[in-house]
């Protein structure tokens, strides 16, 4: 029951900040445009006046790709620099962005406006941002431990199958053991927006002794957020590869339907935040 | 006829041949074919006994090379390969670079405990390594031995050698990893003699390379009686056919085998392979692979049987009732996607999904050298494009016609990637296309172009070819090849010669008397080819504006445009490549009507003019894309509205999907 209702909390306090859960759409749209548009406006020129775009809307991808008029390896160079830079700065704009939710997504008897977003994401960043890359390096270290080592013992075996099986259990393992990081640094960045204190370390600390307080109603409901966040995101995805549309209307229609799904990834998100922050206040 | 030095007269042959060969040799005793596929010239018999331990083969062989030449032979050339991988000075390392191991057991070699004829003499003394190649001190795969007398015309060289075989570690088609074994190049196997007059010889005389990083090889075929003793838990595929397996009471078992007609007998080892039989039409299909990996045993097996089909049916028969093939495991993975004839082995990874093809387009393509330096056994070493090339090209022919027309590589509904355009890629995308033709020996390929050059760049012209004169009369040729060379050894002037014989046969002169100026340019030559649209002009044929005279006095007329209806409608062709190559030009016109054009594609630049009432909408040139020479496809075809959805679409699903995957990683 008190599983529910701290879901049922976050689900509330996440619809009640629908306008900043809009602006961080809007912000990594842009983000995400200046190097896509450019990107097909290169493409375009590239392409001229042909008809080998019948080629790519075929699925021919490759034909289209390798010719001495289409410049491959600048093409490439360009879209994975850009692409690298892109989600490096999404990730920094989440990070920023995520002190701003943590911000609004409390509960203490006043409306939040946008001093509140922006003044919460402008003086938590430093902090979140530590919390981000300490919480990164538990999941890496866990990653390495729980299946690169057994991987690379695994490797040497006589048959492909034992690799096979200790990949599938070594992620099992992670499946379980990554959304207690989560929570221990959703519980740190709770507590970070309402403490005065920026210290990252410590706010870590809180958070997984804050997560040990009821950790199995923090975990199962993290857990279940984060399983609903991974379905969705696997079947968007899927949908939108798979999705076909040729004519214009249908491919403005086609943009319009990926962007509603990416402000619901954001709206997810967002829910965890509020579940958390509703289980931390329900501390206090 | 030599045994061992001693010359018997030529005319006792035959008697003596019945008498002391055949307790030695059942080449005469026909245990697969009523009667010999080749003229047979060499033939082995060896024992071999595997040691797992010390990863050396054991072997007695009693081999025999007849003089079928004219020449009168002073000396006989065996390869050594296994020395190859003796150190990092062999011929083998210093082209590919790296070494063999520092270990004594990374190292693979092959010593030759005796070397006798027929009679006992010890051949040891007259026997030294040679590098006909490079002259290389310390290459050891070629050894000479020079004959007491020289081996007149109808001869039989007669050699009784013991020998061990140590395989190397670093499996390069050929080793061992743990308790798996691959033996391959493992015995002393004679080269091949070639008299004035075969292929390019002007003068007799042996043709035996060294191995080199850049080479596969080129035999006799021939008649092998192997028998091969391992421990009695492993599993053997090998290239002949299993007369007898027995076990041995010691912890060890027998194989009895026999292969007719193969240019090189390999095996392999491991008891770890899980065995799966098949059968197709009168073949015999054995498959070893790891047991994990049983999900692919029907893709491996239902590939090569669409082979089998394909290539008898357009190529010729399949003679052999029995194939052995090999997925090796991963430790052993350095021994797949290798072909020896009657024994070969592909590549696969558990779990690989359907829609990748690799696994059946490695195991077409390794099934194929049956044919393609099997059957028509070319010289490897210095025509590699006659193996591999052509391979490749039945190899893509298969792929596309089996597994989905432009989707023979990768077939998933939202990539599809035919096993043609990646020949094309690995061509098209080299800096070094240019650097040199496919008439070259495979270790004098320039700048890493061996393979492009011989697998990709020759597949892509005869794509072109095919593209040219259409599949029958390709495969028309290539019966007639094979009528003309099978179980012997073609050159590569002799494969350009039945298509000259053939093709015009079929067309007249339509694509000339002889296709020469084809191969001159595509096999002999190194020009790209790129067609190119530059321009589609459509331009309204106004009525007449201006001055005119009417008795000497000058009159202004102003046009009615506003009745104008004609349009003279121009598409400008280019040819930007050296080669020259007939394509097809394909004009869409504003009412829907098209018109197909014939280029000979020898200027520099060609334009088609049209006049009426309907403008140019689109030109294509090579619309079917037949023309896999093109460099560029982008520049063949223009638009004067350009589609520019499909790259909308893609760009549309990008900025979604990038969006969704920053969210994804955002904690």
């Amino acid at each position: 029951m008190k599983i529910l209702l701290n879901l049922l909390s976050g689900l509330m306090r996440s619809v009640r900040i629908w306008k900043w859960i809009l602006a961080v759409w809007l912000a990594t749209l842009l983000l995400v445009t200046l190097f896509t548009f450019p990107l097909k406006t290169g493409i375009n020129a590239t392409l001229g006046s042909s008809m080998i775009t019948e080629k790519i809307a075929a699925g021919h991808f490759f034909d289209v790709i390798v010719n001495d008029g289409f410049n491959l390896q600048t093409v490439l160079a360009i879209f994975f620099s850009g692409l690298f830079l892109v989600v490096f700065a999404g990730s920094i704009l989440n990070i920023f962005f995520a002190g701003g939710l943590f911000n609004v997504l409390k509960e203490d008897g006043r409306r939040r406006g946008a001093t509140d977003f922006f003044g919460g994401a402008g003086s938590n960043f430093w902090s979140f941002l530590v919390i981000s890359i300490i919480s990164f390096s538990v999941i890496f270290l866990l990653a390495l431990i729980v299946a690169g080592i057994p991987a690379i013992i695994a490797v040497s075996s006589d048959s492909d199958l034992i690799l096979s099986k200790t990949m599938k259990i070594a992620s099992v393992i992670l499946m379980i053991l990554i959304p207690a990081v989560v929570i221990a640094a959703d519980y740190a960045r709770a507590w970070q927006v309402t403490s005065n204190e920026k210290n990252a370390f410590r706010a870590f600390g809180k958070g997984i002794k804050l997560m040990f307080r009821s950790f199995f109603v923090s975990y199962i409901s993290v857990a279940l957020i984060l399983v609903i966040n991974f379905l969705f995101s696997f079947f968007a995805v899927k949908g939108l590869l798979y999705a076909k549309a040729s004519g214009g209307g249908a491919i403005f229609l086609l943009f319009l339907y990926g962007q509603t799904l990416a402000i619901i990834k954001i709206f997810i998100r967002s829910w965890r935040y509020g579940v958390v922050t509703s289980l931390y206040e329900s501390f206090h | 006829m030599i045994f061992g030095g001693n010359i018997i007269p030529k005319g006792k042959i035959n008697i003596l041949l019945i008498l002391l060969f055949i307790p030695l040799f059942n080449t005469e005793a026909q245990v697969i074919f009523p009667r010999p596929l080749s003229q047979r010239l060499t033939g082995y018999r060896i024992d071999a006994v595997l040691d797992p331990l010390s990863k050396i083969v054991k072997g007695k062989m009693e081999a025999f090379w007849v003089n079928n030449s004219s020449d009168l032979v002073p000396d006989v050339r065996l390869h050594m390969y296994l020395n190859a991988f003796s150190s990092n000075r062999t011929t083998f390392y210093r082209e590919r670079g790296g070494s063999p191991g520092s270990r004594e057991e990374d190292l693979g070699w092959i010593k030759l405990n005796s070397i006798k004829d027929r009679n006992g003499i010890d051949l040891k003394e007259v026997a030294k390594y040679i590098s006909p190649d490079d002259g290389n001190p310390d290459d050891r795969t070629v050894l000479q031995i020079i004959l007491p007398r020289p081996a007149n015309p109808g001869d039989t060289v007669y050699l009784i050698v013991e020998f061990e075989s140590k395989l190397p570690s670093n499996i390069v088609r050929t080793g061992y990893s743990d308790d798996f074994f691959f033996v391959a190049q493992w015995f002393p196997k004679f080269g091949v003699y070639e008299p004035a007059g075969m292929r390019y010889a002007a003068t007799g005389g042996w043709n035996c390379h060294q191995f080199h990083g850049n080479s596969e090889f080129y035999s006799n075929h021939s008649v092998y009686d192997v028998t091969i003793t391992v421990p009695e838990n492993y599993v053997v595929g090998t290239g002949g056919m299993t007369l007898e397996e027995k076990n041995n009471g010691d912890g060890t078992k027998t194989l009895v085998t026999r292969a007719e007609d193969i240019v090189d007998y390999a095996w392999t080892a491991w008891p770890g392979y899980a065995v799966f039989k098949d059968k197709w039409n009168h073949v015999d299909i054995t498959f070893l692979t790891p047991p994990e990996r049983k999900n692919m045993v029907q893709r491996h097996l239902t590939a090569v049987k669409y082979a089998l089909e394909y290539l008898t049916e357009n190529v010729g028969p399949f003679p052999w009732p029995h194939l052995t093939f090999v997925d090796p495991p991963s430790k052993g993975s350095g021994a797949g996607g290798m072909e020896y004839t009657t024994l070969f082995t592909t590549m696969s990874a558990y779990g690989l999904p359907e829609y990748i093809l690799m696994p059946e387009m490695v195991t077409v393509h390794e099934f194929g050298h049956a044919y393609f330096m099997g059957i028509l056994a070319s010289n490897e070493f210095e025509e590699p494009w006659l193996d591999e090339g052509v391979n490749s090209y039945w190899e893509e022919r298969i792929m596309d016609h089996y597994y989905g027309n432009g989707a023979g590589m990768i077939n998933h509904p939202l990539l599809k990637i035919s096993d043609r355009s990646v020949a094309r890629v690995s061509y098209v995308m080299s800096p070094s296309r240019q650097a040199e033709s496919n008439a070259q020996w495979s270790w004098n390929y320039p700048h890493g172009t061996y393979s492009m050059l011989s697998y990709q760049k020759c597949a892509l012209w005869l794509q072109t070819l095919t593209g040219l004169v259409g599949e029958e009369a390709m495969n028309e040729a290539f019966r007639e090849y094979y009528r003309q060379w099978a179980f012997k050894h073609p050159s590569g002037q002799d494969f350009v010669n039945v298509f000259n014989t053939v093709i015009p046969k079929i067309y007249g002169n339509r694509y000339g008397s002889n296709l020469n100026w084809f191969f001159d340019q595509t096999l002999y030559g190194t020009g790209i080819c790129d067609y190119k649209v530059v321009n589609i002009i459509n331009r309204k044929v106004r009525d007449y504006e201006g001055a005119y005279f009417v008795n000497d006095s000058l009159e202004v007329k102003k046009g009615n445009y506003k009745d104008d209806t004609l349009w003279v409608s121009t598409v400008q062709l280019e040819r930007n490549g050296e080669l020259m190559l007939p394509v097809e030009i394909l004009i869409r016109f504003d009412d829907g009507s098209e018109t197909l054009e014939q280029w000979d594609g020898r200027s520099r630049v060609k334009d088609f003019t049209y006049t009426g009432t309907r403008k140019i909408q689109w030109a294509k040139i090579d619309p079917e894309y037949k023309n896999m020479m093109d460099v560029n496809y982008i520049n063949n075809s223009m638009s004067v509205k350009p589609d520019r959805k499909p790259v909308r679409s893609i760009f549309s699903k990008l900025v979604t999907q990038l969006m969704l995957f920053i969210e994804f990683i955002s904690l």
